[in-house]
Protein backbone atom coordinates (compact mmCIF):
# COMPACT_ATOMS: atom_id res chain seq x y z
CA UNK A 1 0.00 0.00 0.00
CA UNK A 2 1.41 3.40 -0.91
CA UNK A 3 1.83 6.05 1.73
CA UNK A 4 -0.97 8.03 0.14
CA UNK A 5 -3.38 5.12 0.19
CA UNK A 6 -2.44 4.30 3.75
CA UNK A 7 -3.08 7.87 4.83
CA UNK A 8 -6.39 7.91 3.01
CA UNK A 9 -7.46 4.77 4.75
CA UNK A 10 -6.44 6.16 8.10
CA UNK A 11 -8.64 9.16 7.46
CA UNK A 12 -11.58 6.90 6.80
CA UNK A 13 -10.96 4.87 9.93
CA UNK A 14 -10.09 7.72 12.21
CA UNK A 15 -12.32 9.04 14.93
CA UNK A 16 -12.77 12.34 13.19
CA UNK A 17 -14.32 13.96 16.23
CA UNK A 18 -11.34 13.14 18.42
CA UNK A 19 -8.92 14.19 15.71
CA UNK A 20 -10.60 17.53 15.32
CA UNK A 21 -10.63 17.95 19.07
CA UNK A 22 -6.91 17.23 19.29
CA UNK A 23 -6.11 19.64 16.50
CA UNK A 24 -8.12 22.47 17.98
CA UNK A 25 -7.28 22.02 21.65
CA UNK A 26 -3.59 21.17 21.26
CA UNK A 27 -2.51 22.96 18.18
CA UNK A 28 -4.63 26.11 18.30
CA UNK A 29 -5.61 28.27 21.17
CA UNK A 30 -3.69 31.03 22.83
CA UNK A 31 -0.41 30.27 24.54
CA UNK A 32 -1.05 32.42 27.55
CA UNK A 33 2.17 32.24 29.45
CA UNK A 34 4.64 30.91 26.92
CA UNK A 35 5.08 28.18 29.46
CA UNK A 36 3.09 25.35 27.92
CA UNK A 37 3.94 22.00 29.39
CA UNK A 38 2.89 18.97 27.42
CA UNK A 39 3.39 15.46 28.55
CA UNK A 40 4.65 13.64 25.50
CA UNK A 41 3.84 10.30 27.10
CA UNK A 42 0.56 9.16 25.67
CA UNK A 43 0.94 10.97 22.36
CA UNK A 44 1.43 7.64 20.61
CA UNK A 45 -2.24 6.97 21.14
CA UNK A 46 -3.18 9.73 18.80
CA UNK A 47 -0.06 10.32 16.73
CA UNK A 48 -0.63 7.89 13.87
CA UNK A 49 -4.16 8.99 13.21
CA UNK A 50 -3.28 12.57 13.87
CA UNK A 51 -0.52 12.64 11.32
CA UNK A 52 -2.91 11.33 8.72
CA UNK A 53 -5.51 14.01 8.95
CA UNK A 54 -4.11 16.81 11.00
CA UNK A 55 -0.84 18.54 11.38
CA UNK A 56 -0.61 18.95 15.14
CA UNK A 57 1.90 16.13 15.08
CA UNK A 58 4.33 18.50 13.41
CA UNK A 59 4.12 20.66 16.48
CA UNK A 60 4.66 17.82 18.88
CA UNK A 61 7.56 16.25 17.09
CA UNK A 62 9.37 19.28 15.80
CA UNK A 63 10.09 20.77 19.19
CA UNK A 64 11.04 19.68 22.63
CA UNK A 65 8.42 20.08 25.34
CA UNK A 66 8.63 23.65 26.54
CA UNK A 67 9.32 24.15 30.20
CA UNK B 1 -1.32 28.88 46.30
CA UNK B 2 -1.19 26.13 43.68
CA UNK B 3 -0.16 26.87 40.09
CA UNK B 4 -2.87 28.07 37.75
CA UNK B 5 -4.23 26.16 34.81
CA UNK B 6 -5.55 28.54 32.17
CA UNK B 7 -8.71 27.61 30.29
CA UNK B 8 -9.53 30.74 28.34
CA UNK B 9 -9.41 34.50 28.09
CA UNK B 10 -12.66 36.44 28.18
CA UNK B 11 -13.66 40.07 27.82
CA UNK B 12 -16.20 40.05 30.65
CA UNK B 13 -16.59 37.81 33.68
CA UNK B 14 -19.31 35.19 33.27
CA UNK B 15 -21.55 34.54 36.29
CA UNK B 16 -19.84 32.29 38.87
CA UNK B 17 -22.30 29.46 38.24
CA UNK B 18 -21.27 29.45 34.58
CA UNK B 19 -17.59 29.20 35.46
CA UNK B 20 -18.28 26.09 37.53
CA UNK B 21 -15.54 23.53 38.12
CA UNK B 22 -12.53 22.62 36.03
CA UNK B 23 -10.65 19.49 35.00
CA UNK B 24 -9.75 18.47 38.53
CA UNK B 25 -13.05 19.58 40.02
CA UNK B 26 -11.40 22.81 41.12
CA UNK B 27 -13.47 26.02 41.13
CA UNK B 28 -12.77 28.30 38.19
CA UNK B 29 -12.22 31.99 38.80
CA UNK B 30 -11.06 34.93 36.72
CA UNK B 31 -7.79 36.86 36.93
CA UNK B 32 -8.19 40.37 35.46
CA UNK B 33 -5.41 42.16 33.62
CA UNK B 34 -5.90 45.39 31.64
CA UNK B 35 -9.29 44.58 30.18
CA UNK B 36 -8.59 40.89 29.66
CA UNK B 37 -9.74 38.23 32.10
CA UNK B 38 -8.17 34.80 32.34
CA UNK B 39 -10.43 31.95 33.44
CA UNK B 40 -8.24 29.74 35.62
CA UNK B 41 -8.33 26.89 38.09
CA UNK B 42 -5.72 25.96 40.67
CA UNK B 43 -3.99 22.70 39.71
CA UNK B 44 -0.72 21.12 40.81
CA UNK B 45 0.41 20.54 37.24
CA UNK B 46 -0.80 20.24 33.65
CA UNK B 47 -3.25 17.45 32.92
CA UNK B 48 -2.10 14.29 31.21
CA UNK B 49 -2.18 14.54 27.44
CA UNK B 50 -4.95 12.06 26.82
CA UNK B 51 -8.35 12.04 25.18
CA UNK B 52 -10.46 12.34 28.36
CA UNK B 53 -8.52 15.41 29.51
CA UNK B 54 -8.72 17.00 26.05
CA UNK B 55 -12.46 16.46 25.99
CA UNK B 56 -12.82 17.86 29.50
CA UNK B 57 -10.74 20.92 28.61
CA UNK B 58 -12.89 21.56 25.54
CA UNK B 59 -16.12 21.00 27.48
CA UNK B 60 -15.03 23.49 30.15
CA UNK B 61 -14.09 26.08 27.55
CA UNK B 62 -17.42 25.58 25.78
CA UNK B 63 -19.35 26.00 29.01
CA UNK B 64 -17.62 29.29 29.74
CA UNK B 65 -18.02 30.40 26.12
CA UNK B 66 -21.76 29.81 26.27
CA UNK B 67 -21.99 32.32 29.12
CA UNK B 68 -19.98 35.11 27.54
CA UNK B 69 -19.93 36.93 24.21
CA UNK B 70 -16.18 36.95 23.61
CA UNK B 71 -13.76 34.14 24.47
CA UNK B 72 -10.36 32.97 23.29
CA UNK B 73 -9.47 29.44 24.37
CA UNK B 74 -6.05 28.85 25.88
CA UNK B 75 -4.00 26.07 24.40
CA UNK B 76 -4.26 22.82 26.34
CA UNK B 77 -1.56 22.66 29.00
CA UNK B 78 -1.13 26.40 29.63
CA UNK B 79 0.08 26.99 33.18
CA UNK B 80 1.21 29.94 35.30
CA UNK B 81 2.88 29.83 38.70
CA UNK B 82 0.44 32.29 40.28
CA UNK B 83 -1.79 35.31 39.57
CA UNK B 84 1.15 37.66 39.30
CA UNK B 85 3.07 35.56 36.80
CA UNK B 86 -0.07 35.27 34.71
CA UNK B 87 -0.60 39.04 34.76
CA UNK B 88 3.01 39.57 33.76
CA UNK B 89 2.49 37.26 30.80
CA UNK B 90 -0.74 38.96 29.73
CA UNK B 91 0.23 42.59 30.27
CA UNK B 92 2.50 43.12 27.24
CA UNK B 93 -0.04 41.34 25.04
CA UNK B 94 -3.16 42.97 26.44
CA UNK B 95 -3.84 45.20 23.43
CA UNK B 96 -3.55 42.34 20.94
CA UNK B 97 -5.69 40.15 23.16
CA UNK B 98 -8.41 42.78 23.53
CA UNK B 99 -8.45 43.20 19.74
CA UNK B 100 -8.71 39.45 19.26
CA UNK B 101 -11.55 39.24 21.78
CA UNK B 102 -13.42 41.96 19.88
CA UNK B 103 -12.95 40.06 16.64
CA UNK B 104 -14.50 36.86 18.02
CA UNK B 105 -17.35 38.59 19.88
CA UNK B 106 -20.69 36.93 19.14
CA UNK B 107 -19.08 34.37 16.83
CA UNK B 108 -18.30 30.69 16.78
CA UNK B 109 -15.55 28.98 14.81
CA UNK B 110 -16.33 26.59 11.99
CA UNK B 111 -13.54 24.50 10.51
CA UNK B 112 -13.33 23.17 6.97
CA UNK B 113 -10.86 20.48 5.90
CA UNK B 114 -10.27 20.18 2.20
CA UNK B 115 -9.05 16.86 0.87
CA UNK B 116 -8.90 15.22 -2.52
CA UNK B 117 -12.01 13.11 -3.01
CA UNK B 118 -11.61 9.37 -3.01
CA UNK B 119 -10.25 8.34 -6.37
CA UNK B 120 -9.19 11.87 -7.24
CA UNK B 121 -5.51 12.40 -7.83
CA UNK B 122 -4.32 15.00 -5.29
CA UNK B 123 -1.84 16.21 -7.90
CA UNK B 124 -4.75 17.31 -10.09
CA UNK B 125 -5.94 19.57 -7.31
CA UNK B 126 -2.75 21.56 -7.45
CA UNK B 127 -2.46 25.33 -7.27
CA UNK B 128 -2.96 26.63 -10.78
CA UNK B 129 -3.21 30.35 -10.51
CA UNK B 130 -1.99 32.19 -13.56
CA UNK B 131 1.68 33.14 -13.43
CA UNK B 132 2.94 36.34 -15.01
CA UNK B 133 3.83 35.56 -18.62
CA UNK B 134 6.51 38.16 -19.07
CA UNK B 135 8.13 37.86 -15.70
CA UNK B 136 11.58 36.47 -15.32
CA UNK B 137 12.29 33.02 -13.94
CA UNK B 138 12.90 34.35 -10.44
CA UNK B 139 9.54 36.12 -10.31
CA UNK B 140 7.79 33.08 -11.71
CA UNK B 141 9.45 30.84 -9.13
CA UNK B 142 8.42 33.10 -6.25
CA UNK B 143 4.87 33.33 -7.59
CA UNK B 144 4.63 29.56 -7.79
CA UNK B 145 5.93 29.21 -4.23
CA UNK B 146 3.33 31.69 -3.02
CA UNK B 147 0.63 29.74 -4.84
CA UNK B 148 1.70 26.57 -3.05
CA UNK B 149 0.99 28.26 0.28
CA UNK B 150 -2.31 29.80 -0.79
CA UNK B 151 -5.28 27.42 -0.66
CA UNK B 152 -7.30 29.80 -2.85
CA UNK B 153 -4.90 29.06 -5.69
CA UNK B 154 -6.77 25.76 -5.96
CA UNK B 155 -9.94 26.79 -7.81
CA UNK B 156 -12.11 24.08 -6.26
CA UNK B 157 -11.25 25.35 -2.77
CA UNK B 158 -11.59 28.98 -3.82
CA UNK B 159 -15.15 28.38 -5.03
CA UNK B 160 -16.22 26.83 -1.72
CA UNK B 161 -14.62 29.68 0.22
CA UNK B 162 -16.34 32.25 -1.98
CA UNK B 163 -19.70 30.61 -1.36
CA UNK B 164 -19.21 30.82 2.40
CA UNK B 165 -17.70 34.30 2.37
CA UNK B 166 -20.90 36.37 2.90
CA UNK B 167 -21.32 34.77 6.33
CA UNK B 168 -17.64 34.74 7.32
CA UNK B 169 -16.48 37.48 9.70
CA UNK B 170 -12.93 36.23 10.03
CA UNK B 171 -10.84 33.65 8.21
CA UNK B 172 -7.57 31.83 8.68
CA UNK B 173 -6.26 29.50 6.02
CA UNK B 174 -3.63 26.80 6.22
CA UNK B 175 -2.10 24.75 3.46
CA UNK B 176 -1.17 21.16 4.23
CA UNK B 177 1.39 19.29 2.21
CA UNK B 178 0.02 15.92 3.25
CA UNK B 179 -2.07 14.40 0.48
CA UNK B 180 -4.91 13.78 0.35
CA UNK B 181 -5.32 16.61 2.88
CA UNK B 182 -4.90 19.88 1.02
CA UNK B 183 -5.88 22.75 3.28
CA UNK B 184 -7.90 23.91 6.27
CA UNK B 185 -10.05 26.98 6.66
CA UNK B 186 -11.05 28.38 10.04
CA UNK B 187 -14.05 30.66 9.89
CA UNK B 188 -15.63 32.99 12.41
CA UNK B 189 -19.38 32.87 11.93
CA UNK B 190 -22.03 34.75 13.90
CA UNK B 191 -23.88 32.46 16.27
CA UNK B 192 -27.15 32.99 14.42
CA UNK B 193 -25.65 32.20 11.01
CA UNK B 194 -24.39 28.67 11.62
CA UNK B 195 -27.11 26.82 9.74
CA UNK B 196 -27.08 29.11 6.68
CA UNK B 197 -23.28 28.76 6.68
CA UNK B 198 -23.51 24.98 6.68
CA UNK B 199 -26.00 25.17 3.86
CA UNK B 200 -23.79 27.35 1.72
CA UNK B 201 -20.76 25.14 2.27
CA UNK B 202 -22.71 21.94 1.56
CA UNK B 203 -24.18 23.35 -1.64
CA UNK B 204 -20.81 24.54 -2.89
CA UNK B 205 -19.07 21.29 -1.94
CA UNK B 206 -21.70 19.29 -3.82
CA UNK B 207 -20.57 21.02 -6.98
CA UNK B 208 -16.93 19.98 -6.54
CA UNK B 209 -16.71 16.24 -7.20
CA UNK B 210 -12.92 16.15 -6.99
CA UNK B 211 -12.90 17.75 -3.56
CA UNK B 212 -13.91 16.35 -0.21
CA UNK B 213 -14.97 18.98 2.33
CA UNK B 214 -15.17 18.01 5.99
CA UNK B 215 -17.04 20.47 8.17
CA UNK B 216 -16.73 20.57 11.95
CA UNK B 217 -18.01 22.97 14.55
CA UNK B 218 -19.17 25.08 16.11
CA UNK B 219 -15.95 25.40 18.10
CA UNK B 220 -14.78 28.05 20.51
CA UNK B 221 -12.51 30.38 18.55
CA UNK B 222 -9.41 28.20 18.87
CA UNK B 223 -7.79 29.48 15.70
CA UNK B 224 -8.25 33.20 16.34
CA UNK B 225 -5.81 34.07 19.05
CA UNK B 226 -3.29 36.75 18.10
CA UNK B 227 -0.81 35.27 15.67
CA UNK B 228 2.18 36.27 17.71
CA UNK B 229 0.93 34.08 20.55
CA UNK B 230 0.05 31.05 18.46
Amino acid sequence: MTDERARERLIEEADATLLELVDHVLNKGVVVTGDVMLSIAGVDLVYLRLSALLCAADLLFSSEPRR
Amino acid sequence: MSPLYVYALVAAAPPPEALGAGLAGEPIRVVPCEGVLAAVGEMEGPPELAAPALRAHDATVRRIAAATAALLPARFGSMARDDEELREALRPRATALRDALEMVRGCEQMTLRFAAAEGADPAVLAPRGALPEVAGPGTRYLASRRAEEEPRAIPEIARVLEAAAPLVRGQRLETHHRPPLLASAYHLVARGDLEPYRGRVAAAAAGEPRLRVLVSGPWPAYAFGPRELA
